[in-house]
């Protein structure tokens, strides 16, 4: 009895000793003196460290946000990365070689290998909560708006000492919301069409959330408005769509179907964007929370209002853009 | 045995004015007289004054999903109940060698593979791995003992873990788009329903559940152990061999199809036996009906309750299993202690 009291103790002074010396690692590496701070998920504070050369962007696009504004070499990790990534292919190869340690859960000592400054990561307080306790900065990240989307690639400067070129890309895409807004921003609700947005399956749409926020900028309508959970991807039925019955349909841009597919569908030909021969593909990567969410808004309004933006020509914009990206390499 | 016979009637029935009802119900709204006239009209060579949506939705979308499901339904159920009677194992499944887990890698491998949308391809992979776990499955168990149940239940499970771990590997390769066709797909729906599917399921449900039928006092014969088989002239061995083929087919085609639908190959088995008693005659065609009729209220449910659809799965569980609890309540004691 005596002996297992004793192994008690024991067990609890080195237990203590090793949370102890744990904390302090943790608060050694903490740069509480820093004046670089971003305002996370969860609006905490978070101090960022004065000179940031090692950053691991857990989520691919803060990736893409990173290289786009010219700060590629500071990549050493990342959590998993997809090949048909265009700005990634060219401006970064090299980050389809760098570590990959977030495939079927975060590696948590493959990223203190890594030895990064900041963790960029999604809103998941476990995912933050582990990271913190490793005494490394992890910024969790994830936008709901279109502002928010502009805000994380803006914070991304700040976290990679990029502010200038993160603020030229965001003030590129700022005017050119501006612009399509000027004109979408007062249509009346007839004024604009109705739209179904096809994802992975024919039947699978969003409703509440970021794209119908970005369908309505670009003077659309979509037909599933307000259903579902937020940005959250969800499953109708063919009847809902012939309830509806959209005059246009937007298929994702990394979905498998065609526009062709749509059209030789014999149960869609009583919808009214089939007939209207009105079914669009979205251009690789345009797509919410990505750096080129704002040519995707752009290319929409295009296709929703095409007398408004007949002289629009996205496809030469975003060159323009590439270039600029190509300028920070220079 | 005449109150048997009413019993078998009425689910019948059931399962009839489900169906009705499931036509003129739906996300979409036809006016009853257009769903009449429509039905009436296509048959007759009539001409309506209904839109092409009305028409297109009633006889492309709701038509075979409705038919579909009696499909799906009868073949899932009878498929349990005449695996349970086999194997003398209350907890069979029609998903009880494999099928399932390795129908949704065969799905899954072309999804991630495939970089085209084919619906038919991933079907066709799904059957035909659900027909690979069967014979994996079987040829493991005869390595063995050809005749032992329990090492052919093993096998099943076996192979079934095998082809969720290809699965997860699979799933750890995919993007986030295929990524999400595998989980959909996994969860089952009657969603995209079309005439292509119901010609497919059609001819492996209908011969399959004659059969099982034709059958039933066989499979009556072999539930009372293989020594009373061989005695009264039954070779167990080929039957055994018959029945697993058959309701394999049906359940590989079906899941192919729709996906895996969880829950109706045991609950309905069961149920039926509560109303009808254990002679399989009167369960299979029990199954028939109650398998059908349940399946049709719970799709009723799944494309209605909520603007969007609701994963079958999820409804078969929470449905079947309260429904389950009121029969039981219900029931005699000493159904299966038999």
């Amino acid at each position: 009895m005596n002996s297992k009291k004793r192994m008690v103790v024991y067990s609890l002074l080195v237990a203590i000793g090793i949370a102890g010396s744990l904390f302090g690692a943790g608060c050694g590496r903490s740069p509480a003196q820093s004046p670089k701070t971003v305002v996370d998920y969860w609006g905490r504070e978070i101090s960022i460290p004065e000179k940031v050369e090692r950053v691991v962007p857990i989520y691919y696009v803060l990736a893409e946000y990173i290289c786009a504004m010219g700060a590629r070499d500071k990549i050493v990790g990342i959590g998993l990365v997809y090949t048909n990534n265009y700005l990634l292919e060219r401006f970064c190869p090299a980050v389809y070689e760098i570590p990959e340690i977030g495939r079927g859960g975060l590696n948590l000592e493959a990223l203190v290998e890594l030895q990064p400054d900041v963790v960029i990561c999604s809103n998941s307080t476990e995912m933050v909560d582990s990271i913190e306790n490793l005494g490394i900065v992890a910024f969790g990240t994830f936008p709901n708006t279109i502002e928010g989307i502009l805000q994380q690639i803006q914070d991304a400067g700040v976290i990679v000492g990029h502010e200038e070129q993160a603020g030229m890309l965001v003030d590129f895409q700022k005017s050119w919301l501006e612009y399509v807004t000027s004109r979408t921003g007062d249509l009346a609700d007839d004024e604009r069409p109705t739209v179904y947005y096809m994802r992975e399956e024919f039947l699978e749409t969003m409703g509440q959330g970021i794209l119908s926020d970005i369908i309505a900028l670009a003077g659309g309508k979509n037909v599933a408005q307000g259903l579902g959970e937020s940005g959250r991807p969800m499953m109708v039925s063919l009847e809902n769509v012939y309830q509806w019955n959209p005059e246009i349909i937007i298929i994702r841009d990394k979905s498998q179907i065609t526009v062709q597919d749509v059209y030789d569908d014999p149960t869609w030909q009583g919808i009214e964007a089939v007939r209207a021969r009105r079914i669009y593909k979205e251009h690789s990567g345009w797509t919410e929370f990505r750096t080129e969410t704002v040519f995707g808004i752009m290319e929409k309004a295009k296709w929703f209002q095409p007398a408004l933006f007949d002289e629009l020509d996205v496809e030469a914009e975003y060159e323009q853009f590439l270039d600029l990206i190509a300028s920070f390499y220079e | 045995m005449k109150s048997r016979y009413a019993t078998i009637i009425l689910l019948g029935l059931l399962c009839l004015v489900i169906a009705g009802f499931s036509l003129v119900k739906g996300a979409y709204r036809i006016e009853l007289s257009n769903v009449w006239a429509i039905l009436v009209g296509r048959l007759f060579g009539a001409e309506g004054n209904w839109s092409l949506s009305d028409q297109v939705v009633l006889l492309a979308v709701r038509l075979p999903r409705i038919l579909l499901v009696v499909l799906v339904g009868a073949s899932l159920a009878v498929s349990g109940a005449v695996l349970q009677a086999t194997f003398r194992n209350p907890l069979v499944s029609p998903y009880l060698l494999g099928i399932s887990s390795a129908a949704s890698f065969g799905a899954s491998v072309m999804m991630v593979f495939l970089s085209v949308y084919r619906p038919g391809l991933v079907q066709l992979s799904a059957f035909l791995f659900g027909m690979l776990a069967v014979f994996l499955a079987s040829s493991i168990a005869r390595l063995y003992d050809p005749l032992s149940n329990t090492v052919l239940i093993l096998a099943g499970v076996v192979v079934s873990s095998l082809f969720s771990a290809l699965v997860s590997i699979l799933k750890y390769l995919a993007t986030p788009e295929t990524l999400r066709m595998i989980d959909l797909w996994s969860m089952g729906s009657f969603a995209s329903a079309r005439w292509r599917d119901v010609l497919q399921v059609m001819p492996f449900a209908i011969i399959g559940c004659v059969l099982m039928v034709l059958l039933s006092w066989r499979i009556n014969v072999l539930s009372l152990g293989e020594q009373h088989a061989t005695t009264l002239g039954v070779n167990p061995k080929a039957l055994r061999f018959v029945l697993v083929a058959v309701t394999s087919l049906m359940t590989s085609v079906s899941v192919a199809v729709c996906g895996p639908i969880g829950w109706v190959g045991i609950i309905i088995p069961h149920s039926v036996r509560m109303m009808v008693g254990a002679n399989n005659f009167f369960v299979i065609l029990g199954c028939i009906g109650l398998g059908s009729a349940f399946l049709l209220l719970v799709d009723l449910l799944a494309r209605t309750l909520l603007p969007g659809e609701i994963p079958i799965s999820i409804l078969t569980a929470i449905i079947g299993a309260g429904f389950f609890i009121v029969l039981v309540s219900r029931t005699r004691k000493g159904l299966w202690s038999q």
